[in-house]
């Protein structure tokens, strides 16, 4: 049998072994080679025994789905959000469908309209009631940044003054031709479809106009005699073709079990902003996301904790992890890893009632920027480390004390101290792993190229 | 942001409407067995044992089989009222009862907080800044 090895990097699939015309692979994490973590959270796969790494909610139809790292990798995991929607299907078969006019009277389920060659019933039908401006508005529940199809049929009768047409509005405001999306959409005097794409602005309600093409680049403007024209339209659409995801579990990746997870739909931090995979990790909102997991912490443990992520406002307090109670200063256990920013101008490290913390200067990070965070907590020295750089030590033992309450990510266990900025990767060793600080923080730094 | 300081003082209260809305967007018999999702928005508890409600300013889908007599018979079904202002000042509105509006709203979405603004309950309301100036939110610190 010919054997061959290639060096290795953690974290990546290498090929090992060469059986005749057999290629086999094996996988080898950063928790396959150092084993022992308590908790681990990442959106790359860190151990060979781990299939999904998220679990994540569209926001659409709220939906959910596991995802391993691969397909957030490869984009089944933004394919899968961004599924088209639609979330809005005329039916005007019983009323106006929610719809409601300004100078405008609307008359549903008017059938047989015809325009001499072609026939629809279940239509909406649009009566103008004086000569300036008229207009439809209903909130079909678009959201800005997203991006919608709007499609459907219309009709305005060649016996009309002065409007030819219609114009759907990017939201309620604006007078200029350009807050129209779908710019005239003018038939032929006849039944005529349309479709048109367009990324929403702003949220809500959007605006459908009885166009005037005459009135050029201010469709909203007045034309004397108008009153009275007549638009039908019919199978309007919206569709939605981009989406927001949000990560409802993060599974812990150690093989304990300390899946962290948000049952609070509005709590739980994005992962697809407008369609597209969040730059640097996972985003929390600094209001009220995070994530709360199990109590992994044993009374007087010591700790390794490696976590990647960065602080999008340096001046509001936030926590990146902690397995933590207090009480007072004194009464307290387990660890917090957070910006204290106002209040003490430092990120900090607590860790037990001994009231022992590490603190590094602000200036050790950049608002925005992803670094990597390490408390190195072992018998006789307590380390804190930013972008491999040791910036503070104690020359004593910090322990766990009592152990800690309820491991949270983004915020205390009780949503307090909201983080605003993105976590990429947290893993927690509950015991002195400094003999390998220096192989875990490589393989961290090789896989995310933090810090040269 | 804006959090809505509810007339029963009950953090099950609270949990019933987050979930009531949940389940306009998620019914019970379109969710999976392994949805982790259950709640529509988190809540805030005063010291002096108030509770409000946080309703973040964003649109959310109303399923085809929501359930809206849940969401509306918890809140007493107040009256909604629409009101739109077109650019010459013209203004246009309807009121009408919360479920009749939400059953509209089938298939489509809602803005949860402008549904609140639109009924009597927008003196419950109160922005951040509000919130923070009357001692809701506390920090545990070391």
């Amino acid at each position: 049998m010919n054997r061959y090895r290639f060096r290795r990097s953690f974290g990546q699939v290498q090929p090992v072994a060469f059986r005749g015309a057999r290629l086999s692979t094996i996988f080898r994490g950063l928790l396959d080679k150092y084993t022992g973590a308590a908790a681990a959270y990442s959106l790359r796969k860190l151990s060979s025994s781990i299939s999904n790494v998220v679990r994540v909610r569209r926001s659409f139809d709220d939906a959910e789905q596991d995802f391993t790292a691969a397909q957030v990798d490869n984009g089944t995991l933004e394919a899968w959000v961004n599924t088209d929607f639609t979330i809005y299907q005329s039916d005007f078969s019983s009323g106006i469908n929610g719809w409601i006019g300004a100078l405008v009277s609307l008359d549903a389920n008017q059938d047989g309209v015809s325009d001499g060659t072609t026939s629809k019933d279940n239509v909406l039908k649009l009566t103008k009631n004086g000569d300036a401006q008229a207009y439809i508005q209903r909130d079909q529940g678009v959201i800005a940044g997203l991006t919608y199809t709007v499609s459907g049929s219309f009709y305005a009768p060649s016996s009309n003054t002065a409007v030819d047409g219609i114009l759907i509005k990017d939201g309620v405001a604006g007078s200029s031709l350009s807050d129209y999306p779908s710019g005239y959409l003018i038939p032929t005097g006849a039944w005529t479809n349309f479709s048109f794409t367009y990324t929403a602005t702003v949220s809500g309600s959007q605006r459908i106009n009885m166009g005037i093409s005459s009135l050029g680049s201010t469709p909203t403007g007045s034309a004397t005699g108008s009153a009275g024209d007549v638009v039908y339209i019919s199978d309007l659409q919206f569709v939605q073709t981009t989406s927001n995801g949000f990560v409802a579990t993060w599974y812990d990746q150690s093989g304990n079990g300390n899946d962290a997870t948000q049952s609070v739909a509005g709590s739980q931090p994005k992962i697809v902003d407008g369609g597209s995979l969040v730059a640097g990790g996972i985003d929390f909102d600094g209001v009220d996301d995070y994530f709360v997991s199990s109590h992994i912490l044993s009374s007087d443990d010591v700790l390794s904790l490696y976590a990647v992520g960065a602080f999008d406002d340096l001046t509001q307090r936030g926590r990146i992890v902690g397995d933590f109670f207090y009480v007072n200063d004194l009464d307290n256990g387990g660890f917090t890893f957070e910006n204290k920013a106002l209040n003490r101008l430092d990120p900090i490290a607590g860790y037990g009632d001994d009231d022992l913390f590490l603190q590094g200067s602000v200036s050790f990070v950049t608002e925005g920027s992803e670094s990597l965070f390490e408390l190195q907590l072992a018998s006789g020295s307590s380390r804190f480390y930013v972008n491999g750089s040791n910036v503070n030590t104690i020359s004593a033992t910090m322990n766990s004390e009592d152990g800690g309450n309820v491991l949270s990510i983004g915020a205390s266990a009780t949503g307090a101290i909201p983080l605003i900025g993105q976590i990429t990767e947290i893993i927690i060793y509950n015991a002195d792993k400094t003999s390998d600080m220096a192989n875990i923080r490589g393989n961290i730094n090789a896989h995310y190229s933090i810090y040269p | 942001m804006s959090y809505l300081i509810l007339s029963q003082p009950s953090e099950a209260y609270a949990e019933a409407i987050s979930s009531s809305l949940w389940a306009l967007s998620r019914p019970e018999h379109v969710r999976d067995a392994k949805d982790v999702s259950q709640l529509y928005t988190s809540w805030l508890v005063h010291t002096d044992g108030r509770v409000a409600l946080y309703l973040p300013d964003e649109t959310k889908h109303v399923h085809s089989d929501g359930d809206v007599d849940s969401f509306c018979g918890l809140i007493g079904n107040p009256d909604v009222t629409i009101t739109i202002t077109d650019e010459e000042g013209v203004e246009s509105s309807q009121t009408l009862p919360m479920d009749d509006h939400l059953n509209t709203m089938r298939g489509g979405s809602i803005n949860p907080l402008a549904l609140i603004q639109s009924t009597a309950f927008t003196v419950n309301l109160k922005t951040r800044t509000e919130m923070e100036a009357d001692g809701w939110f506390s920090s545990e610190d070391i």
